[in-house]
């Protein structure tokens, strides 16, 4: 078991990763707050000895990611539905902002995450390929695809 | 603005509320604080378990015996704090008295006094029988302290003696199955007349042996062996004796 003082570091290095993937595969508020408190509650029971500050990034990408799979795969979610499936965005957000991550998480999910790990925690696709353990193509595919998606929603710029 | 850099600035919006991580960090100090809780409770009846298995099997080891012989042979294997923790027949009139008896956990001076003071012993001895009490003892701290305290468990009572001898006897005794004082018996038979077997030993009362004994010292074949006749030594084998 980890230390309170190590646990206390680790949650404020590493809040926002975990509650933007989080908002990523997750669609409420409740949820979120529960798998934030897995994630943590796993690193502090766990004593996987970390490499360096990467290793333990992508420790917790992965535990962060398999805890909200589990949770959408469960028993009780697959055979309900909220009543309030609203995108879990922070409450005041400029217009532009709301609109470009309305159209993020509008993406379907494969998509989602892809686009959170390149183009905001600037992962290549041979990283995201080992992190997700996904082929390297497939990853460049995914990132092409939901280029072109949000390109189509929002407009803008040729790269 | 190009949409990469749209999608990490709309990203970089997102944070992690204080609430939110003050809630996690509380919730993890408690159940940090509740598996510590636990893991002392755990390793405290760990502890308790130990102590309690270790006394228990400090308390259920003999660490010397008591072999008492009239005819009925008996052991009493003694723990370190002088009390009764077995008692081994090593003959049938043992298994009778041994079964006549409660003397099991009792200190050692009052089991001695038990029998003794049984209505079998008490008929025995009045009838001439001899009783003889072996300490067997391998550390010397004990079986001075268990050999003086049958001498005055002893002291009222004729034809009672008291002999200590090493703990190795034990072993030797009881490969040949007869208690350790039957086995000095036989050891002492044996020095005079080389043909006696164990199986003859076990089959005589002490007194037939005394009388065996004495009657080979008078014919010359050999000196009264040590222990009898109320001159007993330490060590080398045949122990220390001394008679009531």
């Amino acid at each position: 078991m980890r230390s309170e003082q190590e646990v206390n570091r680790a949650v404020d290095q590493y809040a926002d990763l975990v509650r933007r993937l989080c908002m990523v595969h997750l669609k409420n508020h409740a949820d979120t707050e529960d798998i934030f408190q897995t994630v943590f509650l796993k690193y502090a029971l766990s004593s996987v000895p970390f490499a360096g500050e990467e290793h333990e990034r992508v420790w917790l990408i992965r535990v962060t990611r398999n805890a909200c799979r589990d949770l959408l795969k469960s028993f009780f979610r697959s055979r309900t539905v909220a009543l309030e499936e609203l995108a879990d965005l922070p409450a005041p957000l400029p217009p532009d902002h709301r609109e470009v991550l309305e159209a993020v998480l509008a993406l379907p999910q494969k998509y989602r995450e892809a686009v959170y790990l390149h183009y905001y925690e600037g992962y290549t696709a041979p990283q995201m390929s080992r992190i997700l353990h996904r082929n390297t193509n497939t990853i460049y595919t995914l990132l092409t695809r939901a280029r072109e998606m949000l390109r189509e929603k929002l407009g803008g710029e040729e790269d | 603005m190009k949409i990469d850099d749209r999608v990490k600035a709309a990203f970089q919006q997102v944070r992690a509320e204080e609430a939110l991580k003050d809630r996690t960090k509380a919730l993890l100090l408690q159940r940090a604080q509740g598996r510590r809780g636990r893991q002392a409770l755990v390793a405290v009846a760990c502890c308790l378990l130990f102590l309690m298995l270790g006394g228990g099997w400090m308390y259920m080891t003999p660490t010397a015996k008591i072999s008492v012989d009239i005819n009925p042979s008996l052991e009493l294997g003694i723990n370190r704090f002088d009390r009764v923790v077995s008692v081994e027949a090593y003959n049938e009139d043992g298994q009778e008295l041994a079964r006549s008896l409660d003397i099991r956990f009792s200190g050692y001076a009052e089991a001695v006094e038990k029998i003794l003071g049984s209505e079998a012993v008490t008929a025995l001895l009045a009838g001439g029988e001899v009783a003889e009490f072996t300490v067997a003892e391998s550390q010397g701290a004990q079986a001075q302290r268990l050999l003086s305290g049958l001498q005055s468990c002893t002291a009222g009572h004729r034809n009672t003696y008291c002999y200590s001898v090493d703990a190795q006897w034990a072993q030797e005794a009881h490969h040949l199955s007869l208690s350790c004082g039957k086995y000095r018996a036989f050891l002492e038979v044996q020095a005079l007349y080389p043909d006696i077997t164990p199986e003859e030993i076990q089959g005589m009362t002490m007194r037939e042996i005394r009388t065996l004994l004495s009657g080979a010292g008078e014919e010359g074949q050999a000196a009264s062996p040590p222990g009898y006749g109320g001159h007993g030594h330490h060590g080398a084998g045949h122990g220390w004796g001394a008679a009531n």
